[in-house]
């Protein structure tokens, strides 16, 4: 009977609200032990009910067994993006000022960097605006005493963090930093 | 797990950038997995993913506890998928005339005797089939296993709504899925049959 439905019958009869209340709170594990036997009952006389239930089984099993994971070139291109928006939320006009220091130096060494660094730092005095890149002092990993400089990667680039300022160089310059 | 993830919420909260990609690790992949199949675009919704996570990062002092961050999250993937569904009109199907033809290798044999992907294939096609404010509850219930108190803050809906909205969601899914189940034999594990 029930069984012989051949095709997609949407306007098919249903079995009333409540009973169909019952089994998805039960599919969901939210119908308490009270008004299971109610279910089950329903259940074992009703073939319709029975297949409902079993496509929404079958539905989450097969839903549940899809990994989907993002791809590692995703990632890298998340990262560039984070940067990005890091660098367009810090001051314009510090960006100007210290963009040529480095952009004419390929590669740069620590000893450059530490340079630069001081560089932009007493730049940094004489001009009058609150300019100091907070979000880049927090990432200082400031192990060393002697050497308070950290060297933090970037998909475009490579920032090297000291307390209260930074200093930017292009990505073909990591060696230079590795080898520190 | 959830006191880890509430430790790096406030480390992220307070300014730390590791904090922020230790949460982007975590979550990533369920972001992109509701992205993926509200927009059912790999493209799109790896750029969505990304957008939220940035979002997510900007907005960091809007977060008021850490507890609710998941539902945070979800909510901000949620309207960017919304609106680029707005902006594309992609695989938005609000008159069940204009349903998508199954692919006929899928629809030929029992849906048992499919391989893993083709069934994955299968049920993603129905998914399609539904409209977004369906699908997302569907998506949100089964994917995710998220509560119903977790999709209606998500969803900015009440949980009576949640819970219409998501039944009537499974009943078209089991009426597509239907005809492509072998009549099981008795599905039921906890109900006995009784004699009679
Ligand atoms: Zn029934």
């Amino acid at each position: 009977m029930h069984d012989a439905i051949p095709r997609l019958q949407p306007d098919a009869p249903r079995c009333t609200d409540s009973m169909e209340e019952l089994l998805n709170l039960y599919v969901d594990g939210e119908l308490s032990f009270a008004q299971q036997p109610a279910l089950f009952a329903h259940l074992a006389a009703c073939a319709p009910c029975r297949r409902t239930l079993d496509s929404v089984l079958r539905f989450r099993r097969i839903s549940r067994q899809e990994h989907l994971a993002v791809p590692p070139a995703v990632d890298d291109e998340f990262m560039k993006r984070l940067a990005e928006r890091r660098h367009m939320s810090r001051g314009a006009d510090r960006e100007v000022a210290r963009r040529p220091l480095w952009q004419a130096r390929t590669p740069v060494s620590l000893r450059v960097a530490v340079a630069a660094a001081v560089l932009v730092f007493l730049t940094g005095l004489l001009l009058p605006l609150s300019q100091q890149p907070v979000q880049a002092a927090r990432l200082v990993i400031g192990q060393q005493e002697q050497v308070e400089l950290a060297a933090y990667r970037d998909a475009d680039a490579v920032y090297v963090f000291y307390p209260g300022l930074t200093v930017e160089a292009a990505p073909d310059d990591e060696p230079a930093l590795e080898s520190l | 797990m959830f006191t880890d993830d509430k430790a790096l919420i406030e480390a992220f909260q307070a300014g730390d950038e590791f904090a922020f990609v230790s949460l982007y690790n975590r979550h990533k992949n369920a972001v992109f997995g509701f992205c993926l199949k509200m927009l059912l675009d790999r493209a799109l919704a790896q750029d969505v993913m990304q957008e939220t996570f940035l979002r997510v990062y900007e907005n960091r002092e809007r977060l008021m506890s850490a507890t609710s961050f998941r539902s945070w999250l979800f909510t901000i993937a949620r309207n960017q998928c919304l609106n680029q569904l707005r902006r594309t009109r992609r695989h938005v199907v609000f008159d069940e005339q204009e349903e998508d033809a199954l692919p006929v290798r899928l629809a030929e044999g029992p849906m048992a005797e499919l391989e893993k992907s083709e069934q994955v294939e299968l049920v993603t096609h129905f998914l399609g089939q539904l409209k977004p404010d369906y699908r997302e509850v569907l998506i949100l219930r089964e994917y995710q296993n998220l509560s119903y108190d977790e999709i209606a803050a998500i969803t900015r809906s009440t949980l009576s709504a949640v819970k219409s909205r998501l039944f009537k969601a499974r009943r078209k899914l089991a009426d597509y899925m239907e005809p492509l189940v072998q009549p099981a034999p008795q599905p039921v594990p906890a109900a006995e049959k009784p004699k009679g």
